[in-house]
């Protein structure tokens, strides 16, 4: 029950072991790359790759679907309506009044769709082989102050927890008849008691949690150190260069020669 | 000690605790333990202000000048809820934070790391996130990470409260084998209200009451102060129990901690065939041959009998027919159950955790729905009916206390359930005093529930559902912040709720209760019903008990032990006795009677 809420799979794949700040930095730039283009072909080719290196990281099939499922309804919208609303371009399909349907606005439509799936997909490829302490600490290695990777590292971890909370807290009072109205301003109204139970709760656990930081030494004036500090092995230094080598041509290419920024 | 409540946690406490011991400390709820624990950590005053009288000194350091952080390397605390002990990072680095934190070298981190990981038997669940892992894994991590900081005391405040009995055992495991590994180099502070765990384990015991220390001593002077115990609101371990009882027909002086010495003190007696010389206390007479001194029905037992062949024509006040249930995305929570809840049985669901216990009680309101299967509740089928409204027939009485308590007074508080159900006026009031009256909390009816400690708020939380007069009452581990008294209080209550002819159904892991109150028991075990019966033949199965994955109570544990000197199964301390005394006054020779057994 508690796990659905994270993208991350452990695992110990070569994309796992990768230094997390690698990892950062390429997808960031194919993420760019990803946003500049327009070509429906280097889209899906971007598509198709990040799902190469999702199995090839052994990534879970079950999250994969799980995020296409998650990204379904909205990549099906863009391609229904995108049409109604794009009436440039060749050939005419329908004219119907107001109403013009283009093979182009089509395309178009499935371009935008690809490029949202391409994006996060690009992103799936960084936060689903990164568990969250590599990840903050990543950030923290990239100029983030401690402090701050630290409260979301722990902010992470409390949005299950609380959402369970507030789960049993509703079903406490439902218990104890309370009527909970299908929907609208009445529903707010009779969830107030649960709100207040959970934020009580809430209080009462990160009390405890404070006390627990303090007795593990957090705040102890002495410099942190790290039981496994990044450290940038030589296969990180190669794929870091073979990565940028790649996409600052393709950047490059983009930018300077048009690739990919016209849909065909 | 922090809030609108002024309190005195802890009064004129001195206590010194010498390099090496363990000492166990326990005492009714409100009687200060936490805070003692809080105040060795220095956490009291420094975190949760208050006012602090006399000194505190750890290993030398004075807690009102040294540091938290500082403390921490010579004090390790570990709390009640593995919730609140862990910061949430995988196993390996949950146990690096703190003396990462301290900034102790990588290399020595990770040696410390490997041994902390080691003696707690964590190694091979070292990359897990911490949150897939078990209660009493969550536990031993929370142990693992403050041994990591190397400390020279160990604090734990009720470490296995919230765990099963399988969990528990982990966790004492592990607090074993530590003890072994380091012997006098690590103190360890041990406060649980489990005085059985207690009495096995500590070299000295504290009883703390209201602030102050009650008793002290080793544990056999302590626990065979039974009456004393009783009075401070302490549940006694059973054996001490025991002891105390044949000490009082017998005139001996024995003094029980574990079975082995159970055995080897009675074992002369019974090998012999009873007692030198006659008993010094005066027996009074009670006929052998009637079944009943041994059975000892309770009334409820009875009652529940009754009530069960009454009905039998009618239909049964809960039906669960072949339900089915699975969390999205998960393997069978329940699997084909089938259970029937008769009008005047209290019946307890007992089980491993995780084995579907909580799924299955909330079926019984409607707040989960079978995916196949039904559930009736008084004829009516959860899956077309409101929780709202079903909650007329069945209220439910959540684990935590907090899930449930909201408003500003603990009237308020138990006025919530009844004015739902829409009673109003007169009416509302009288059911409200009268579940105030019954739970004993007439005079906190203007305090807010929220600010009383956790035994108090666990009672409001029970009284808040009974007070809503359900036809079956749910109590999801009822006992957990509970001292002996409230326990007590309780169990009567829920006994005449049942004659009543209203039905209870216990959700517990404190199977002594489920052996002195219960009619009928259902072990459920990886959602199924493995058994189902009267309570003395299911408690009384250890084979099935094994199964099913509970550790079988000790009593009938004891009794069985000593079967061969011919000592019938028994269940409940009282039974035990009796029989022991009645099986040496058999063969002592003594025609007269056997002696009063029955002391409770």
């Amino acid at each position: 029950m508690n796990a659905r809420y994270d993208l991350y799979a452990p695992g110990d794949s070569w994309l796992h072991r990768l230094d997390p700040r690698v990892k950062l930095i390429l997808s960031a730039l194919a993420a760019l790359l990803v946003l500049l283009w327009s070509s429906l072909l280097l889209l899906l080719i971007a598509l198709i790759l990040s799902h190469v290196l999702l199995a090839l990281a052994r990534y879970p099939h079950r999250l994969v679907s799980g995020v296409w499922r998650t990204l379904a309804p909205l990549l099906i919208l863009i391609v229904l309506l995108w049409p109604l609303f794009d009436r440039r371009g060749e050939p005419v399909i329908l004219a119907l009044g107001p109403l013009t349907l283009t093979g182009e606005a089509f395309l178009r439509g499935l371009a935008t769709a690809s490029r949202i799936a391409a994006l996060s997909f690009t992103l799936l490829l960084w936060l689903g082989t990164t568990d969250q302490r590599a990840l903050v600490r990543s950030l923290v290695r990239l100029g983030v102050p401690v402090s701050l990777g630290m409260a979301l590292t722990i902010g992470l971890r409390f949005i299950p927890i609380f959402a369970s909370m507030f789960q049993t807290v509703s079903e406490a009072f439902q218990a104890r008849g309370l009527d909970l109205p299908p929907g609208g301003l009445r529903r707010i109204r009779a969830m107030l008691p649960i709100l207040v139970a959970a934020l009580v709760t809430a209080l009462r656990m990160s009390e405890q949690l404070g006390w627990t930081l303090a007795a593990r030494g957090v705040g102890a004036p002495v410099r942190r150190t790290t039981l496994h500090d990044l450290r940038m092995q030589l296969v990180d230094w190669l794929v870091l260069a073979t990565g940028l080598a790649i996409a600052l041509s393709l950047l490059w290419l983009t930018l300077a020669e048009g690739l990919g920024r016209t849909l065909r | 000690m922090a809030g609108a409540a002024p309190v005195t946690a802890l009064e004129e406490v001195t206590l010194e605790v010498a390099a090496g011991e363990v000492l166990g400390v326990t005492g009714s709820t409100g009687s200060g333990k936490s805070a003692l624990c809080l105040a060795i950590a220095g956490l009291i005053p420094q975190e949760t202000g208050g006012i602090i009288g006399g000194r505190v000194i750890v290993a030398g350091w004075d807690t009102r000048v040294t540091p938290v952080p500082q403390l921490a390397t010579r004090v390790g605390l570990v709390f009640q809820d593995p919730e609140s002990n862990l910061v949430g990072l995988s196993v390996e680095d949950e146990v690096a934070f703190g003396p990462e934190n301290l900034g102790v070298p990588p290399p020595e981190i990770a040696r410390r790391v490997d041994w902390a990981l080691q003696v707690t038997g964590l190694a091979r669940e070292r990359r897990r996130p911490s949150a897939f892992l078990s209660g009493g894994q969550k536990q031993r991590l929370a142990i693992a990470a403050v041994l990591a900081m190397r400390p020279q005391i160990l604090v734990l405040d009720e470490p296995t409260a919230q765990l099963d009995p399988v969990g528990k055992d982990e966790v004492m495991a592990a607090i074993d084998r530590l003890r072994q590994e380091l012997g006098r180099q690590l103190t360890i502070v041990l406060v649980e209200s489990d005085t059985e765990l207690l009495s096995r384990f500590a070299e000295r015991i504290v009883v703390l009451h209201t602030g102050r220390i009650a008793l002290e001593g080793v544990p056999r002077a302590v626990f065979s102060r039974v009456e004393e115990l009783t009075a401070l609101g302490i549940r006694v371990p059973p054996l001490a129990a025991l002891a105390a009882q044949l000490n009082h027909a017998l005139g001996t002086r024995f003094s029980f901690l574990t079975t082995s010495e159970v055995k080897s003190a009675l074992r002369p007696l019974l090998d012999r065939g009873g007692l030198a010389g006659p008993s010094t206390r005066s027996p009074v007479g009670r006929d052998v041959t009637h079944p009943r001194a041994l059975a000892r029905p309770g009334p409820y037992r009875a009652s529940a009998g009754a009530f069960t062949s009454k009905h039998r024509e009618s239909s049964p006040l809960l039906a669960l027919e072949t339900v089915c249930y699975h969390y999205d995305g998960h393997p069978p929570a329940l699997e084909g159950v089938s259970l029937q809840i008769e009008a005047g049985e209290l019946l307890a669901l007992v089980g491993p955790n995780g084995s579907g216990k909580t799924t299955l009680a909330k079926h019984c309101n409607g707040l989960l729905r079978p995916r196949s299967g039904q559930v009736l509740v008084a004829g009516q089928d959860t899956r077309a009916t409101p929780v709202a409204k079903l909650a007329r027939t069945v209220a439910y009485a959540f684990q935590n206390p907090d899930h449930q308590l909201f408003l500003p007074s603990v009237w308020e508080e138990l006025a919530y359930g009844p004015r739902n159900l829409g009673l109003r006026g007169q009416a509302l009031q009288a059911r409200v005093e009268d579940a105030l009256a019954r739970f004993g909390l007439a005079d906190l009816r203007h305090r807010h529930p929220t600010l009383l400690g956790r035994g108090l708020r666990q009672l409001v939380a029970i009284a808040a559902v009974y007070a809503m007069a359900p036809r079956l009452l749910i109590l999801d581990e009822p006992s957990g912040g509970l001292d002996g008294h409230a326990v007590s209080r309780l169990m009567t209550i829920l006994e005449e709720f049942a004659t009543d002819g209203r039905s209870v159904l216990l959700i517990t892991h404190h199977l002594d209760l489920v052996a002195a109150h219960a009619s009928r028991v259902v072990l459920i075990h990886e959602g199924q019903i493995l058994a189902e019966g009267p309570t003395r033949d299911i408690l009384m199965d250890e084979t099935l008990l094994k199964q099913g994955g509970i550790r079988a109570p000790t009593i009938p544990r004891v009794a069985r032990e000593l079967a061969r000197y011919g000592i019938p199964p028994a269940l409940t301390v009282s039974e035990l006795a009796e029989a022991i005394t009645a099986r040496l006054a058999a063969s002592s020779g003594h025609s007269d009677p056997l002696p009063e057994g029955d002391l409770t």
